[in-house]
């Protein structure tokens, strides 16, 4: 378990984000937690502070998940990023795999996703650069 | 007089019915006719009553004894002996009335009469008996006296018309086999045809029914992700619940009987219970989602030789868990080329039907303590194709059942247990390989599922 972590949750269903900002705060009481609910308010968001791990949706508009990922792999290489979707077929896993370091599909339990985050947190951060530009 | 013939063994025809008693009563009437006209003439050449008393008299015995030979005595004693009888009376009578009459004509104007009609289906009996016919005629000419001439030409004419109405038979033979070989192409061309359009009437069905399954598996892909967003803040919610209610719980402190807080004590034992009901629901909604999804799978990528003895093992292996406790597995597995496909879609093929193999045990296992459930793997080639075949001794599939089990979201399980996918799953990898998977099932014995994958593959798996 990681003390301390700041963790950015993106999904345009506001229902999901705040359930997971609620989990969060529920058991993991020392993290900091934004919650968005768009590409575009999540560029802004990490303009504005730096976070060990993003978690988004990949269906979303007008940005959608995987271009997000993909701004972020040059403005914050160190960024671990976990892409969070629906779709659970071949194609989008591995259209997503190459700008996420995770991919999670949709319904996932809170200590999947938690310990995702985990796993990716723990990864130094000049691996995971490699890792995104896989 | 005339002879009727014989037409045993004349194809199509029937003696005593149809067509032929046309002509039979058709030879009659000329019979009457031909018998009339040398009447005429002998009484007009002969001009005495003696004549006249002779020929119609012979002619009034003569006429009804060969309508009795042609009615009664050829059905029921055969042609051979039939026309024996009629040589012998109509013979007999041409000679006497010969011998009898100045005139020999009445005589010999039978003959070619009897030449012509005879018919050739049994030429050697028909000849027989106009050489036979004519040798008692030339040996009475011959006592009688009659000029040579007229035996030479009535000799000649007989011969003639036999000869000639023979060729017109053998003409008219020739093309009733032609007619008839035709007739039997026609026939093999219309039922070549109506198993063509029986097949093709079979693959629009096929095709059809595929549409279908097509179009049900892109609305169950749609549904399953619009589902899935719902889902995940929904199992993400109860959790939180699940979690925020054991810390009130705990803060609560333990319930004490017999303080009046009864009501508070069983609304938080029911809450617990209530959150756990629902996170069931979430698992079972996620795991039919899972399915739908599974089933909708447009596509299978990887597609490379691979071992299907090695994913027959390694598929027993992980599904230990599953039929350990019904069944024995045995496995009979011959040394197999390598498959083109998709490894992991084919294991999965496999899982699915040892699982259900397992799962039809499971009754079995619960009437009698004893493990007799059995479970049967074999593999084999045949005709270019690779054959795995799963059965089990379990209660086979009920009849009313069988034309449903590969029908998507079709299950005989009790609700929770199954999802109704693994087997329309498993015919649409099948199929995908270009192979086939069929059943036989018999209530109280067993059922035996088959895949049938062709070893060289026409076209690779979309």
């Amino acid at each position: 378990m990681i003390e301390t972590l700041s963790v950015l949750f993106v999904d345009d269903e506001p229902a999901i984000v705040k359930v997971l900002g609620r989990l969060v705060r529920q058991v993991r009481p020392k993290w900091r937690c934004v919650v968005v609910t768009s590409g575009e308010e999540a560029l802004a968001a990490v303009a504005k502070e730096s976070f060990d791990v993003i978690v988004s949706d990949i269906r979303m508009a007008p940005m959608d998940g995987a271009e997000l990922l993909a701004r972020l792999t040059s403005l914050a290489p160190t960024m671990g990023r976990i892409a969070l979707s629906g779709h659970a077929d071949r194609e989008t896993y591995e259209g997503v795999l190459r700008v996420a370091h995770a991919f999670l599909s949709k319904p996932s339990t809170r200590d999947e996703i938690l310990a995702t985050i985990e796993r990716i947190a723990a990864i130094p951060a000049e691996e995971r650069v490699v890792a995104g530009e896989r | 007089m005339h002879a009727r013939g014989t037409n045993e063994g004349a194809p199509g025809t029937d003696t005593r019915e149809g067509p032929y008693a046309a002509v039979m009563k058709k030879l009659m009437v000329a019979q009457f006719a031909w018998a009339a006209s040398i009447y005429v003439l002998t009484v007009v050449e002969c001009r005495s009553w003696r004549a006249a008393a002779i020929c119609g008299g012979l002619f009034v015995v003569l006429l009804p004894f060969n309508a009795w030979v042609t009615s009664r005595l050829l059905p029921a004693r055969g042609e051979v002996f039939g026309e024996v009888v009629r040589f012998v009376g109509n013979c007999g009578t041409q000679v006497l009335m010969a011998h009898l009459l100045d005139w020999p004509m009445a005589a010999w104007a039978w003959l070619p009469f009897n030449a012509a009609a005879y018919d050739s289906v049994r030429p050697r009996l028909a000849n027989g008996i106009l050489i036979a016919t004519m040798a008692a005629n030339v040996a009475a000419a011959a006592a009688d006296g009659v000029p040579w001439k007229i035996v030479v030409v009535f000799c000649f004419v007989a011969i003639a018309s036999r000869l000639l109405v023979d060729l017109r038979m053998k003409a008219a033979y020739t093309m009733w086999l032609r007619s008839e070989a035709q007739r039997s192409e026609l026939d093999l061309a219309h039922s070549q045809l109506q198993i063509e359009v029986r097949a093709r009437e079979r693959a629009e069905r096929s095709l059809r029914q595929s549409q279908k399954l097509e179009a049900v598996g892109r609305l169950a892909a749609g549904i399953a992700h619009e589902i899935n967003n719902p889902l995940q803040f929904l199992g993400n919610n109860l959790t939180f619940l699940e979690e925020s209610f054991r810390t009130i719980d705990a803060r609560l402190g333990p319930t004490t009987a017999g303080t009046g807080d009864d009501a508070l004590a069983t609304l938080r034992s029911d809450v617990h219970e209530s959150i756990a009901d629902a996170h069931d629901g979430v698992a079972r909604i996620r795991s039919i989602v899972l399915a739908m999804n599974e089933f909708a799978r447009p596509t299978r990528n990887r597609t490379e030789p691979f071992d299907l003895t090695r994913a027959i093992e390694s598929t027993l292996v992980v599904t230990k868990h599953a039929y350990a406790r019904a069944a024995q597995v045995t496995t009979d597995l011959a040394t197999l080329p390598l498959v083109e496909g998709d490894a992991g879609a084919f294991s999965q093929v496999l899982v699915n039907l040892i699982v259900n193999a397992a799962q039809a045990l499971e009754p079995k296992l619960a009437e009698s303590a004893r493990l007799d459930g059995k479970i049967g793997i074999r593999t084999w080639t045949a005709d270019g194709s690779v054959f795995v075949s799963v059965s089990d001794n379990g209660p086979g599939i009920p009849e009313a059942v069988r034309e449903h089990v590969f029908e998507p979201f079709f299950t005989t399980k009790p609700a929770g247990q199954g999802t109704g996918q693994g087997l329309a799953i498993a015919r649409s990898v099948v199929e995908e390989h270009g192979g086939a998977l069929t059943f036989e099932s018999a209530e109280g014995v067993g059922t035996t599922f088959v895949i049938r994958l062709p070893l060289k593959q026409e076209g690779s798996p979309r």
